[in-house]
C-alpha cells in the first residue's frame, strides 16, 4: 500500500524509483487517475468527420471507441461487450452503422446503447433471455466527451470538473493555436517503449534534457537553451507548455554556453537545411511548443511538424506512444511536403525524438533494483512550483507529481502544489 | 531479364551487408542523387496517408541522416542483421544504369 510517506520531500524534488516499478501502484493509477476525475485525450474531431465514423482509442489500459452518430453527435464508450466482456470493435478505425460483438452478435448503436440480442426470446418459445431483461441497462459504458478546438477528450467519471477548467487558459490557448485551423491527418506512428509511462510524461516536462540528450539540436544550431523560452503551467501545475522562440539567441552567447560544458554547437551544416527551416505560420515566433496535458497527452509543435502523442500505458514496464501527425486542410502542397520532411525530426526514428525512448528505457532498467532510491528533480531550484522564463529547469516535472499525489491520495500534509 | 535480376539481387545483398557492417557512407553510394527513401508504417500505407517514419527525397537528405547518426544521435546499442525478402520483378520500365565498379 502506497502512502504519503513515500515522499522524502514536500516539493517532489525526490521521486522514489518504486513509483515506476510497483505493480500495485500501477493498478491504483488505473483506478484513481484514468478511471478518476481526469480528462483523457481520445482522438481528433477531424478523424471522424462523417456519421458512423469511429476510432479506437485508450484511456489508460481501457479500450474505448469514439464515434460520430447519425446526427453528427460525438460519443465515446468503453470497447467491451456487456455480455462476455469481449472487445466489440476490433478495427482501429472505419465507418459502421452499428458495433456488433463477434462472440454472440450483440449489437450496439453509434451512441453505445444496446440495440439487439440474437435469440433474445429463444427459439420456438424456448431459451433466450428472461422477459424482464432490460436492454437499456446493458449499453456500452459511456464516457463524457469534451471538444476543445477539435481535440477530443473523455472522462470516465460523471463529476469531473468542466474540461475548460481542467485544462486552464494557457493550455486552451495552445490547443487553439495549434488545432483551430481545419486539421488534416498525415499519418500515425507507434513506438513501444520498455519503460513506465510516467517516465515519458516527465520527459516532456523536462526542459533541461532537450539540448543535452538531443545533441542534433545543438550540433546543427537549431534549438539551444540560450534561446528565449521557458515553461508555462496551468494553475494546478499538472499540465505544462515548454516553449522557445525561433532564432532568438545570439550565436556567440550560445557557443560560449555550450563550450563551457564541452558540447560543440553549430559545427555541422545540413545539406538540406529545409529539413529544419522554420516557416512562421502564426502571429508569434514560437518555434517549439511541447504541450503536456495530464495524464497522457502531448501536443507537439517542433518547427512546422505537428503531432499529438498519446501515452498508452501497458503495465509497469511498458507503454506505447501513439502519434498522430497532422497539418491543415488549407496547406498548399508545398507546405504539406515541408511538414512531411520535418516529420523526420519526430517519432520512433525521429532525429530529435528517437533519443527519448532510449533515455527512459535505461532509466527504467537501472532504477529497478533499488525501489527506495530516488531521482533528483531540482533544476530551477526546489520549493515553489511556478512558471519559468528560462530553459534550464525541470520544475513542471514536480508539478506533474504534485497532481499525481493528489489523485492517488498520497499527497503529504504541507506539500507544495 | 536474368542479367537484370542478378544485378538487382546483388544490389540488395550489398545494401544489407553495408548497413550490417555500419558502412553507411558507402551505403549512400548505392543511391542516385535523385532518390526517394521512405520507411512507411503499414497503418499509413493501408490508409493512403503520407507520413513516414523516415522520409528522404534526395541523397543529400540521406547524407544528412547519416551525418546526424554519426555525430549527434543516441540510440540503443545494437547491431543490425538484415534479412532481405526475394524481390518480385513486375516490370522493368527503364534500362538499368551501367553497373558500378564498387558493386
Amino acid at each position: 500500500m502506497v502512502t504519503a510517506a513515500i515522499w522524502p520531500t514536500l516539493d517532489y524534488s525526490r521521486v522514489p524509483y518504486r513509483l515506476y516499478h510497483d505493480a500495485e501502484i500501477y493498478k491504483q493509477e488505473q483506478e484513481r487517475i484514468f478511471k478518476g476525475p481526469t480528462w483523457n485525450y481520445l482522438c481528433l474531431d477531424a478523424e471522424i468527420p462523417r456519421p458512423g465514423d469511429f476510432r479506437a482509442s485508450y484511456v489508460g489500459e481501457t479500450p474505448v471507441i469514439v464515434t460520430r452518430d447519425e446526427n453528427g453527435g460525438l460519443h465515446a464508450f468503453v470497447n467491451r461487450c456487456a455480455h462476455r466482456g469481449a472487445l466489440v470493435q476490433r478495427e482501429v478505425c472505419g465507418n459502421a452503422k452499428s458495433h456488433i460483438c463477434i462472440y454472440h452478435q450483440w449489437a450496439y448503436g453509434l451512441d453505445g446503447t444496446l440495440k439487439s440480442i440474437p435469440f433474445r426470446h429463444g427459439v420456438r418459445g424456448k431459451g433466450g433471455l428472461d422477459a424482464s431483461f432490460d436492454l437499456s441497462a446493458h449499453g456500452l459504458q459511456p464516457l463524457t466527451v469534451g471538444n476543445v478546438s477539435g481535440v477530443l477528450f473523455g472522462t470516465m467519471v460523471s463529476d469531473a470538473e468542466p474540461l475548460e477548467a481542467y485544462l486552464g487558459k494557457p493550455i486552451i490557448k495552445q490547443v487553439h493555436r495549434l488545432c483551430a485551423r481545419k486539421i488534416k491527418v498525415l499519418g500515425y506512428t507507434r513506438q513501444r517503449i520498455q519503460a513506465n509511462w510516467k517516465l515519458y510524461a516527465e520527459n516532456t516536462r523536462d526542459n533541461y534534457h532537450a539540448s543535452l540528450l538531443h545533441e542534433f539540436l545543438v550540433t546543427f544550431g537549431l534549438d539551444r537553451v540560450t534561446q528565449v523560452g521557458g515553461v508555462t503551467m496551468d494553475m494546478r501545475h499538472r499540465h505544462n507548455i515548454t516553449w522557445s522562440d525561433a532564432n532568438s539567441d545570439m550565436d556567440d552567447v550560445a557557443h560560449t554556453a555550450y563550450a563551457d560544458i564541452g558540447v560543440r554547437s553549430d559545427y555541422l551544416k545540413l545539406q538540406e537545411p529545409g529539413l529544419v527551416a522554420f516557416r512562421p505560420e502564426r502571429d508569434d515566433q514560437v518555434g517549439l511548443a511541447i504541450v503536456s496535458v495530464f495524464p497522457t497527452l502531448v501536443l507537439a509543435q517542433i518547427g512546422n511538424s505537428l503531432a499529438t502523442r498519446q501515452i498508452r500505458t501497458r503495465g509497469t514496464n511498458e507503454h506505447e506512444v501513439f502519434s498522430t501527425v497532422f497539418g491543415y486542410e488549407d496547406d498548399p502542397p508545398e507546405m504539406t511536403a515541408h511538414r512531411l520532411r520535418q516529420a523526420n525530426l519526430i517519432g520512433p526514428a525521429g532525429l530529435v525524438s528517437m533519443e527519448d525512448g532510449e533515455a527512459i528505457e535505461i532509466a527504467q532498467r537501472a532504477s529497478a533494483p533499488d525501489p527506495e532510491a530516488t531521482t533528483v528533480v531540482e533544476l530551477g531550484g526546489g520549493g515553489l512550483i511556478s512558471d519559468r522564463d528560462y530553459r534550464v529547469n525541470d520544475v513542471p516535472v514536480r508539478g506533474f507529481w504534485s497532481y499525481y499525489a493528489e489523485l492517488m491520495g498520497i499527497e503529504p500534509a504541507g506539500a507544495v502544489r | 531479364m536474368t542479367v537484370e535480376r542478378d544485378r538487382i539481387f546483388d544490389l540488395l545483398a550489398q545494401y544489407g551487408a553495408l548497413i550490417d557492417a555500419a558502412r553507411y557512407e558507402e551505403w549512400l553510394g548505392l543511391f542516385a542523387s535523385e532518390c526517394r527513401y521512405q520507411v512507411m508504417p503499414r497503418e499509413n500505407w493501408q490508409h493512403s496517408l503520407p507520413a513516414a517514419l523516415m522520409f528522404c527525397d534526395s541523397r543529400a537528405m540521406l547524407e544528412d541522416r547519416v551525418l546526424a547518426l554519426r555525430e549527434a544521435n543516441k540510440y540503443n546499442i545494437h547491431t543490425d542483421r538484415h534479412l532481405i525478402g526475394l524481390p518480385r520483378i513486375m516490370t522493368l520500365r527503364v534500362p538499368l544504369l551501367p553497373s558500378r565498379r564498387h558493386l
